[in-house]
């Protein structure tokens, strides 16, 4: 059997009750056949109103539930669970709340807010289904940093097996720095660049036979040495790379899923505050 | 020739230390092979990279195929004069060039803090380069602008009076579009339900039912409000309420709300009890119309007259101008604008066939459609004038009358008249009407013997055409025009007595129209019939002017409040609920 996750909390129970919830909220309202039409004003639309209200509310809590690292009652995976299933489930309430009646006003902005919150929510759970694998960190690889300082002390490697002021034997010839020219990249990490998945490739061997061939005699084993070294100094930059991606794409749903749950809280008093200002 | 190799160096404090190599040959090589005379490292640089010229006033460089050029004031070049302050990079080394005292020379700036700049530094700045949260604003930042956005435009904003559209929640009835962006129009009290005073300062009613307003005051807690029923902001879907239970949750159960009334339940229109027409009642009666039920079997057309149904629909009908077949509308003729039927009149619907002359001696001549007393005294001063006439104590007038077509032209009749026979032939030409023909024929006549002079001596039942059978109901006659009068008012060929009722039945209606969602049914709600309550015309000194309802458009506080500070504007009595 699959390891449970948030999402199959307790046999998926938290989408079982929102799931019979709706389907009961959705018979009352089948049902209901009020003065003047269906709309937020009428008593259904009033107990969804509060109940949609009192879901939100909910699912804001959990940012404080989270950090309570002492609360022995309830366990975050559960919370974790009810929060997205309720969250979910608050994307058919609303229409239900509302007589399915949308307009351009402050009213269907919350709701818009609203599904912006809960549609972020729902691919910051599909990126934590998939990326948590990529992110080597995670997974006994190096962190961004350890990566980095690889990339750099490689790259210093190669400096040095350049270099001729070492004392040891005579300068590299021309030809050999040519090939690293060719071969070698100064790296300039971004973020633009890893999110398109844009890595560095391994050496073609042609080309790297082609370099080797131009290379004296005596300067053969270097050549065969440096291009190890600029192997593995790619595939360093490739590894950071996704590693950022995968970084960027499992946390920046996040920047959209709270500050707009916070512009959602505004427009819902507003909203409130409204329609009952101008009852 | 002199030439002067300064190497300049910043430490990591700041301090510079200056080491000097002076050269005397006038030609100097650069690169990083053993035989360089300046000898230079790096990956950029060629074994023999590039060479100086020195001469006594010239300085020149040449670029020897180098791996990766030499560069002058950034240009590419292969071999050029050089002249004082002039910049050549090769590889990592950016030189200057100098002439002190007459001698050439180049200066080099390094800087260890350029090369040994903080590694841990320059790798956090890689690692940040590789973070997205080092290009977007913070949770914090990010949610106090968005709640701030939100809370000025659509809080801040509509409570100054701007953007107040933003808190429309729902389209506004056609009707009421002229006062859609100032709320306060309806919405006098904030955190208050629209109240009645609103809605009857441009709007007055007429009471439903006596009971209603005592019901209302009786239970306050029903918290019955024009909004009750009249709901804004859906669109034309609300504003006049369709809906069947909104007449049924009293009229479902009027026998318990109203007990000993006799007033019928309908708590739907499937459950309608069959129609009830009303009827006429006899003068002195205690109420002047019955309601009877349509299939009561003493239901009965009061109408006193001789109507026959059959007999006026058969075809070839002998007319005024030849055969003529009527139709129903020949005598119900519709109003203009085809709701409802026209009063039936002698003389646009009877006249054309039924004939008013008196003496056949007399052709073209007619009685008025007139009492009694009048048709008798018009007969006696025509025969009162013919009399004169003969006598000679009348001229002769010209003839006014129109000569009827297919008759020679009238001339007196040859009538010996006295004083005595005026009298008399008025009287019998009076008994001939009433007793055998023209009025005889349609009217309920009554002889009254004992009749004075200048009186008639028959009296005509008034036929009293009921013109409203249903006056608490609305049939729009022009609705249904495509179908045929008929198809309601069935039988009405077989109907030979007045006391006939032609008027079609619940059952009739049901044909087509039947209660909401009913496939192939017209939906017909109590308000198709029936009208709640009938608008009456405001009084005068209550009416706005368009300017007042116009000039707070913009608004909604100040708009408001400084209505309500206009002390006339608000209705006398408003206040109350309607009575």
């Amino acid at each position: 059997m699959a390891r449970e996750t948030f999402l199959s909390y307790r046999s998926y129970v938290w989408f079982w009750l929102c799931f019979f919830a709706l389907l009961a909220m959705t018979v009352v309202y089948l049902l209901d056949d009020p003065i003047g039409g269906k709309n937020g004003g009428t008593i259904v639309g009033y107990t969804y109103g509060g109940i949609a209200t009192a879901g939100i509310l909910f699912l804001m809590w959990y940012g404080i539930r989270k950090r309570a690292y002492f609360s022995a009652r309830t366990t975050l995976k559960g919370i974790l669970s009810a929060h997205v299933w309720i969250g979910i489930a608050l994307i058919f309430v609303v229409p239900l709340h509302s007589g399915f009646s949308f307009g351009i006003n402050v009213h269907t902005l919350a709701y818009v807010l609203m599904l912006l919150t809960i549609f972020s929510g729902i691919w910051g759970v599909a990126m934590y289904q998939r990326l948590p694998y990529e992110i080597q960190s995670q997974r006994g690889g190096g962190t961004l940093k350890v990566l980095m300082e690889q990339v750099r002390s490689i790259s210093a490697d190669i400096n040095r097996m350049a270099a001729s002021d070492g004392g040891k034997g005579a300068p590299k010839s021309d030809a050999f720095l040519r090939m690293l020219q060719q071969l070698d990249f100064v790296y300039q990490p971004s973020l633009w660049r890893s999110l398109r998945r844009k890595n560095p490739e391994p050496i073609e061997r042609r080309s790297m036979a082609d370099s080797l061939s131009s290379l004296p005699i005596e300067e053969q084993e270097d050549g065969l040495k440096l291009i190890g070294l600029l192997n593995k100094k790619r595939e360093l930059v490739g590894r950071a790379q996704e590693e950022a991606r995968a970084l960027t794409w499992v946390r920046i749903w996040l920047y959209l899923h709270l500050p707009v749950s916070f512009g959602l809280i505004a427009a819902l008093a507003v909203h409130i505050f409204s329609v009952f200002f101008y009852w | 020739m002199a030439f002067r190799y300064v190497t300049e160096t910043v430490n990591k404090n700041g301090s510079k230390e200056t080491s000097l190599k002076e050269l005397d040959q006038s030609e100097i090589l650069l690169g990083r092979g053993a035989s360089s005379d300046i000898l230079l490292t790096g990956r950029l640089v060629s074994l023999r990279h590039a060479q100086l010229v020195v001469g006594a006033e010239s300085l020149t460089i040449q670029d020897l195929e180098s791996l990766s050029g030499v560069r002058v004031n950034d240009q590419l070049i292969t071999k050029v004069e050089l002249h004082r302050g002039d910049v050549v990079k090769i590889g990592n080394y950016t030189f200057t060039v100098t002439r002190d005292d007459g001698v050439w020379g180049v200066l080099e700036r390094r800087s260890d803090l350029a090369q040994e700049e903080d590694a841990e530094a320059v790798i956090d700045g890689q690692v940040k380069k590789l973070s997205f949260q080092s290009y977007i604003p913070s949770f914090t930042v990010l949610s106090v602008i968005l709640s701030l956005v939100v809370v000025g435009f659509f809080f801040a904003a509509p409570l100054s009076g701007t953007n107040i559209r933003s808190w429309n929640s729902g389209p506004i009835s056609n009707a009421h579009k002229m006062i859609e962006n100032d709320c306060g129009q309806c919405h006098a009290e904030a955190f208050t339900r629209v109240r009645d005073a609103e809605c009857m300062a441009c709007h007055s009613m007429s009471d439903h039912a006596p009971s209603l307003p005592a019901l209302v005051e009786k239970h306050p807690t029903l918290g019955f409000r024009c909004a009750s029923c009249h709901m804004e902001h859906n669109g034309d879907a609300g504003i006049i309420a369709t809906d069947v239970k909104l007449c049924a949750d009293c009229h479902g159960g009027l026998d318990s709300l109203l007990p000993g009334t006799g007033t019928p339940e309908i708590p739907s229109w499937h459950a309608h009890p069959e129609f009830r027409v009303s009827v006429p009642q006899p003068v002195g009666a205690e109420q002047p119309f019955k309601k009877v039920s349509l299939d009561a079997s003493d239901l009965s057309d009061p109408t006193k007259l001789k109507l026959n149904h059959q007999i006026h629909l058969e075809p070839d009908l002998a007319g005024r101008d030849g055969l003529v077949t009527m139709q129903c509308q020949d005598c119900h003729e519709p109003t203009d604008d085809l709701h409802e039927i026209k009063p039936i009149n002698f003389e646009r619907h009877c006249s054309d066939c039924h004939s008013l002359e008196y003496d056949e001696r007399l052709p073209g001549q007619s009685v008025p459609h007139g009492s009694p007393d009048v048709v008798y005294n018009y007969l006696y001063a025509q025969y009162a004038q013919l009399f004169l006439r003969k006598e000679g104590v009348e001229e002769e007038q010209p003839s006014s009358r129109r000569r009827m077509p297919g008759r020679t032209e009238a001339r007196l009749p040859d009538i010996e008249f006295s004083r005595a026979s005026v009298n008399e032939q008025a009287r019998n030409t009076e008994e001939a009407l009433f007793t055998r023909t023209a009025c005889h024929l349609c009217h309920f006549v009554t002889d009254m013997p004992d009749a004075g002079a200048g009186e008639s001596r028959y009296a005509v039942e008034s036929p009293a055409i009921p013109q409203k059978w249903m006056p608490d109901s609305t049939f729009n006659h022009g609705a249904h025009q495509e179908v045929s009068c008929e198809s309601c008012h069935v039988d009405v060929r077989k109907s030979e007595k007045t006391t006939d009722l032609l008027l079609p039945g619940k059952e009739n209606c049901y044909q087509c129209h039947a209660e909401a969602h009913v496939a192939g049914k017209v939906d017909s709600a109590c308000v198709t019939c029936h009208s709640y309550h009938k608008p009456l015309v405001m009084e005068e000194d209550k009416k706005r002017t368009i300017e007042r309802i116009l000039m707070t458009r913009s608004g909604s506080f100040q708009a408001s409040a400084s209505r309500s500070s206009v002390g006339e504007s608000r209705p006398q009595g408003s206040e109350s609920r309607p009575q």
